[in-house]
Parts: structure tokens; C-alpha cells; sequence
């Protein structure tokens, strides 16, 4: 199923394209920009990517050996019930860190579709519905979660043990007896691993950036397409995709209820407003005692907004990076091409409601859009110039064995 | 009857008018609870003449009921054109009372606030409304977090739900979206001295910035930042051990801010550090702190009520 989507993903490149493309020369495309117009887009180039955000709750955030030894437990299938499932299984760094699936399958098929890792390290919260505070602390999840790596912190603990002690206690000090706080700070440490090696994985200038550099420098060359910079200005303004989708990451991070299908319509998904119950018990967040933190440096966690109408059904805005690549979409997988998405936000349908199921009548973040099929067509060739080159060469993006 | 009343009005507006100017006349001199005591009298008086003003008008539609009824019955012309006259008088005496009211009590504001100024010195930096910082990697003129018009409805009720608004700046030639407009009342008051609802407390917000005293009462769009709030009586007592609830909205866009603020510190008597500030979104928001406490002024809980426009 995932090759026929990217056959046919890849035919639609080839035979629309062609047609599509304007006999504009590439060179005076964005002529009529202003200086303003073009300080407005660099915006949304990598170059204005921020260094990446502190992580007082992870003190190994920055150590390049926990990095190292993190990739290995990245790409380790070892920390699996069925040792066949890995961080990598899903996160595969030729789908720029996702499967191709609608939803997530490690051990058996999961509820939510797997987010790519790739903009991650920049996000105040991880998974869709935001139920974890950290990267370190989502690492651990799907280390014991039975559909994913189905393991338990008692053999996280024995793998590292027997395989990577010498490693882990160079970085972590003494792995110490199998007492329950001895393997509960190892399952941790093994997280923080984690995150330290996820936050070196970068991203490669889009064709998006080097047009922005083009224009800017105005020596540069570019080869951004007519039908291209149409669906960037339609990005910008008529179809509102920047109103949540800003910023270098094309993201805002926050969580919105954008009407996507109803993947289960027996078994409601309430998104962030479970997620923020879950965040304030979770034992591993910011302000736990696994935690590096100072309760201080925990504010999002301490300000949390625990009750809201807008918190029902709602999932965090997933970075656009590299999404004409990263399909299928939404927080289950519902829509399969961009061309199902670009159609939802055409004319979305209130999300659905049962009172039974909702707290309260979910608040609905989306109004329509009315592109035409030309303007569709210009939309979905402007997000496919978002997608970088998968980083052949850069040693991060590989498996270390 | 009317008369009585008449003149009853004019004393009380005279009454107000003559205690504003002094207390302006005093205002450098004094210290700040003598003008925050003035104030207090001034909107006692203001209240009075609200209440009159009210009757006022009352007696005047009464009034015009019993026209009304006269006519029906035949009363001669000239009884019935002198009524006209009293019911038309008696609106307008109401109306100007109405309209002294306002002005007295836009008087007391601004001594009340000239009062805390001088009572708080040491904690209020900012008397200027917020403004968001609008630093380089700030998306100009542009875009908040969403477009939210509506809860979801009924799918009959797309066709109610607005078109997201395009703008353009003058420096750019591309139009970009923007949330759908808010409808804030043209003269609303941005001011960050208020009285509250029952006109117990009187209150001012300030963000607390890095900078020095001087420089501008800035917020960064996105960035978890701190208030401060100091509050007092409308005596200029500071309010103390005060339980404070929080509140944000932005009114048409049916949602608040992503975070949950509330005091944290309570640093000086009455001056409160309130944590967890976060503003998503530019445009008009709407912070209402309910304020408990034990006060000798009172123990009722009340409401103040600041309006940013970010």
C-alpha cells in the first residue's frame, strides 16, 4: 500500500508537473517582492531556525557521547519483545523519520499516525496530543508500550547491562544493582540518550529556502517554478495555511481541532484534553524526580492549561517540513495525499460530536477555504518544495552498526 | 415634585464638580491615599447621581404612561401639553445626570490612578498600555495562531462561518492572512489602572521586563512572561492574601490563552507576581482577575477587568 502511494505520489509528479509548469523564466520569478515581502518569507527559512531550545529536564541534552550512544539504541531492535522493532522501525530516516503507514506499527498497529523526528528537538511537547513534556520522556513510551517495542524497564535495564554498560556508565556513572530505582534511572537515562541523539538530526535547505536565498541575494539561482511561488503566496494569504503553520518549522506547536475525520467514531479521540491529564501525572516530566529541572525552569508544565473547550479533539500542528513526503496525514492517517488534505481544508466539515463521547461541543478551528483546482494544484506544488534531501551523508541519519 | 428633584441634581453635580477640582489643584502636594480618598468621595457621588438619574428617567416614562392613558380619556390640551413638557424635561435631567455621573466618575479614575502612582512608586514601572514586541524574527503584520470564528455546528451552519481576512501593508505586496477581525469597541479603554466591577478594589497590571524602568511596556508574542499586579482598596489600602483567579479570552475567537497563569508571590502587601502569562495570538484580549479577600472595605468577591490590544 505504502509503495502504490509513493508510485502513485511519484506518477502524479511526473505527468501534472510538466503541465503545470509556465513557460515563466525561473530568474524573474518574485520580481515584484519587496524588501518587506522577503524579510516577511526568510521567516520561514531554515537560516532562521533558532539554536536548539535548553533542556534543563535532560542535564545530557548537549553530550555528544550520550548522543552517540543514543543512535545506537535508535537503530537497536534489541530493545524489542520480538527483537524486530526498533526507534527506527517507524522512524525510518528515508521517510525522513516516519513509516509511509497511516498509522504507527511496531509489535501491532498503534492509534496515531508516527510523526517525523525532524523538527521535534524544537517542540515544547511531543506526540500529537502533546502528552509528553520532553523527548526524553516520550523516548520511553514506546519502549514498553505492547504494541510498539512491547519491552519492560526491567529489560531495558538487562540490555544495557549486558550490551552497553561500559558506555552508559562512562556518561551515566554506576549502572548500580537491580533495585526498582536502579532500572527505573536506567529506562531514564536510556531516554535522555534518546533525545541527545534525535536533537542532532538536522535538516537540509528545501528548494523553498534556496528560492528565499535567491531572492535575497538576488545572485543565487533559482529554479522555483510560477505554479510554485503561486501556491507560496496562496500559502501566505487567500488559503491561511501560515495562521498556524509559521515559522521555520512550519509550525506553531500549538493544538488546534482542525475537523480531520473521526478516525473511531465508538471510541472518540479527546487529543489534548486527555493528553493534559496525562501530562500532569505522567511520572517522567519536567517536574518529576527523574526530571533535571528546577521546578522553575518547568513553566509550561506549571502554567498548563488543564480545562478549555478548545482542548477537545484537538492535536498539535505538524511541522510542514518535508510533508509531500511524510503522507498519510493527520493525526490517525486519515487522509491519504495532500490532495485529501488540501480538499479537508477546501471544505471542512465541523468536527464530529457526540455528546456522549465530548465533554462539550469541540471548538472548530477551521473555515473554508474556496480554491479552485488551479489554486489546489498551486498549493500542493508549493508544499512539495518544502521537502529537503534525505541526509545521505551526514552520519546521523544512519544506522552506526 | 419635578423641581425638588431639579435642584436636588444640580447640588450633587455641583458638589462633585467643586471636590474633582481640589483634589486635581492638591494633587502634586498630597499623598496618594488623600487622593485615592477623594476619589472614593467622588465616585460615592458619581453612584448617587447614577441612582438619580435613573429614577429620573423612570418617572419620566411614568410619565409618558399616563399621557398616554390621558389622551384616551379626553384631558383638556393644556394639562395634557404641560405633562409633554415635565416628561420631556425629566428625560433630559436624566440624561445630564446620566452624563455628570460619567464624567465624575472618569474624574475619580484618573485620581485614583494619579494616587496609586505616587502610593506605589517603588512597583509600577509601566502606566503606558502593553504593546507586543515586535522584534525582527516577529511575523510582521501578520498571522496569529488560527482562524477561530465558531465552535463546529451543524454542517448547515458552513455557510455562516466567515472567509479568513486578507491584508496587505503598505511596504509588501503580497496580501496575508490574517485572523478573522475582532470587533473591539472603538473607545475601549486600554488603560492598565482599573476599578473593579463593584468598585472595590483598584488595581494595576504591568508586565515585568528585563529592561530598565524606562523603557516600553513590551510583551513578546509566544513567550511565557511575568505581571505584576498591585492592589488596593479603593482607599489605596493594599489588598492582601487575596485569592486571584485569572482569566484570558479573546472575545469572537471563542478560545484563551495556551497557558494557565496565576499568582505566584505575593512580594509586597498587595503586590502580587502573577506567572504563566502567554499570548498565541495578536489582537484584543480580555483578562478578568476575581478578586477575594478580607478587607474592611469589603469581603464580597469582585472583578477587575483589563482589555490589551496586542
Amino acid at each position: 500500500m505504502k509503495t502504490c502511494l509513493h508510485a502513485l505520489i511519484f506518477t502524479s509528479v511526473i505527468i501534472v508537473f510538466p503541465l503545470l509548469m509556465p513557460t515563466v523564466k525561473a530568474a524573474g520569478i518574485g520580481d515584484e517582492l519587496t524588501t518587506q515581502d522577503i524579510h516577511f518569507l526568510e521567516s520561514f527559512t531554515l537560516s532562521k531556525l533558532p539554536p536548539l531550545p535548553a533542556s534543563p529536564s535532560n542535564l545530557y541534552a548537549d553530550n555528544m557521547d550520550a548522543a552517540r550512544l543514543g543512535q545506537i539504541f535508535f537503530f537497536d531492535a534489541g530493545f524489542s519483545k520480538n527483537k524486530k522493532v526498533a526507534c527506527a522501525t517507524c522512524h525510518q530516516p528515508k521517510h525522513y523519520f516516519t513509516d509511509g503507514l497511516p498509522r504507527g506499527f511496531g509489535i501491532a498497529q498503534t492509534k496515531r499516525n508516527t510523526l517525523s523526528l525532524l523538527s521535534a528537538a524544537y517542540s515544547p511537547w511531543q506526540y500529537w496530543d502533546g502528552r509528553k513534556d520532553s523527548l526524553w520522556a516520550q523516548a520511553l513510551e514506546p519502549l514498553v508500550d505492547k504494541k510498539e517495542q512491547g519491552f519492560s524497564r526491567d529489560q531495558v535495564y538487562k540490555r544495557v547491562q549486558k550490551q552497553y554498560r561500559k558506555d552508559y556508565e562512562a556518561i551515566f556513572g554506576d549502572i548500580g544493582k537491580a533495585t526498582p530505582s536502579s532500572v527505573t534511572r536506567v529506562f531514564v537515562n536510556v531516554g535522555k540518550a534518546l533525545m541527545t541523539y534525535q536533537r542532532q538530526l538536522k535538516l537540509q535547505p528545501a528548494r523553498f529556502d534556496i528560492f528565499v536565498e535567491a531572492l535575497k541575494t538576488k545572485e543565487a539561482v533559482s529554479d522555483y517554478s510560477q505554479t510554485e511561488f503561486n501556491g507560496l503566496k496562496l500559502f501566505m494569504g487567500k488559503a491561511a495555511c501560515v495562521s498556524c503553520h509559521n515559522g521555520p518549522l512550519f509550525t506553531n506547536f500549538e493544538f488546534h481541532n482542525v475537523g480531520a475525520p473521526e478516525p473511531n467514531k465508538q471510541e472518540v479521540d479527546l487529543g489534548r484534553y486527555t493528553a493534559v491529564e496525562t501530562l500532569r501525572t505522567d511520572e517522567f516530566n519536567c517536574l518529576s524526580v527523574w526530571s533535571d529541572a528546577k521546578k522553575q525552569q518547568c513553566e509550561e508544565i506549571d502554567f498548563l492549561k488543564a480545562q478549555a473547550p478548545e482542548l477537545v479533539g484537538a492535536f498539535k500542528t505538524p511541522s510542514l517540513r518535508n510533508v509531500a513526503a511524510t503522507g498519510p496525514y493527520m493525526q490517525a492517517g486519515q487522509l491519504a495525499t495532500l490532495e485529501a488534505v488540501i480538499d479537508h481544508y477546501n471544505k471542512p466539515l465541523p468536527p464530529y460530536y457526540d455528546p456522549k463521547q465530548h465533554p462539550n461541543r469541540p471548538h472548530f478551528d477551521v473555515l473554508p477555504l474556496m480554491l479552485s483546482n488551479v489554486e489546489k494544484k498551486e498549493l500542493i506544488a508549493f508544499l512539495r518544495t518544502l521537502t529537503s534531501a534525505i541526509s545521505d551523508d551526514d552520519p546521523w541519519w544512519k544506522d552506526p552498526s | 415634585m419635578i423641581k425638588y428633584l431639579f435642584f436636588g441634581v444640580l447640588f450633587f453635580a455641583s458638589h462633585g464638580f467643586a471636590q474633582a477640582n481640589t483634589s486635581s489643584q492638591v494633587a502634586l502636594q498630597s499623598n496618594g491615599k488623600m487622593l485615592m480618598a477623594s476619589a472614593s468621595r467622588l465616585i460615592d457621588a458619581s453612584e448617587k447621581l447614577k441612582q438619580e438619574a435613573k429614577q429620573t428617567i423612570s418617572q419620566s416614562h411614568q410619565l409618558r404612561k399616563r399621557i398616554q392613558k390621558n389622551q384616551q380619556q379626553g384631558i383638556p390640551n393644556k394639562v395634557l401639553k404641560q405633562r409633554i413638557a415635565d416628561s420631556k424635561m425629566l428625560q433630559q435631567l436624566g440624561s445630564r445626570l446620566r452624563q455628570q455621573a460619567q464624567k465624575l466618575s472618569e474624574e475619580a479614575l484618573l485620581l485614583l490612578r494619579q494616587g496609586l502612582i505616587i502610593e506605589q512608586q517603588h512597583w509600577i514601572q509601566h502606566t503606558t498600555p502593553f504593546r507586543l514586541n515586535m522584534g525582527a524574527n516577529t511575523i510582521r503584520k501578520s498571522v496569529g495562531a488560527h482562524n477561530t470564528v465558531a465552535r463546529s455546528a451543524h454542517p448547515k451552519m458552513e455557510k455562516l462561518i466567515a472567509l479568513p481576512t486578507l491584508q496587505q501593508a503598505d511596504d509588501m505586496s503580497m496580501t496575508l492572512a490574517s485572523p478573522p477581525p475582532q470587533k473591539m469597541p472603538d473607545n475601549i479603554d486600554l488603560g492598565t489602572f482599573q476599578l473593579s466591577r463593584n468598585k472595590t478594589y483598584f488595581a494595576h497590571i504591568e508586565a515585568e521586563t528585563e529592561h530598565k524602568p524606562s523603557s516600553a511596556h513590551l510583551v513578546q508574542l509566544n513567550t511565557m512572561h511575568t505581571w505584576r499586579l498591585i492592589l488596593t482598596t479603593r482607599l489605596g489600602e493594599p489588598v492582601q492574601n487575596a485569592e486571584i483567579t485569572f482569566n484570558g479570552t479573546m472575545p469572537g475567537h471563542v478560545h484563551g490563552l495556551p497557558t494557565q497563569p496565576r499568582v505566584t508571590k505575593e512580594k509586597a502587601p498587595g503586590v502580587y507576581e502573577i506567572s504563566g502569562v502567554k499570548f498565541q495570538m495578536r489582537g484584543w484580549w480580555v483578562i478578568d482577575l476575581t478578586v477575594e479577600a478580607n478587607t474592611t472595605y469589603s469581603q464580597k468577591p469582585d472583578t477587575l477587568r483589563f482589555n490589551l490590544h496586542l
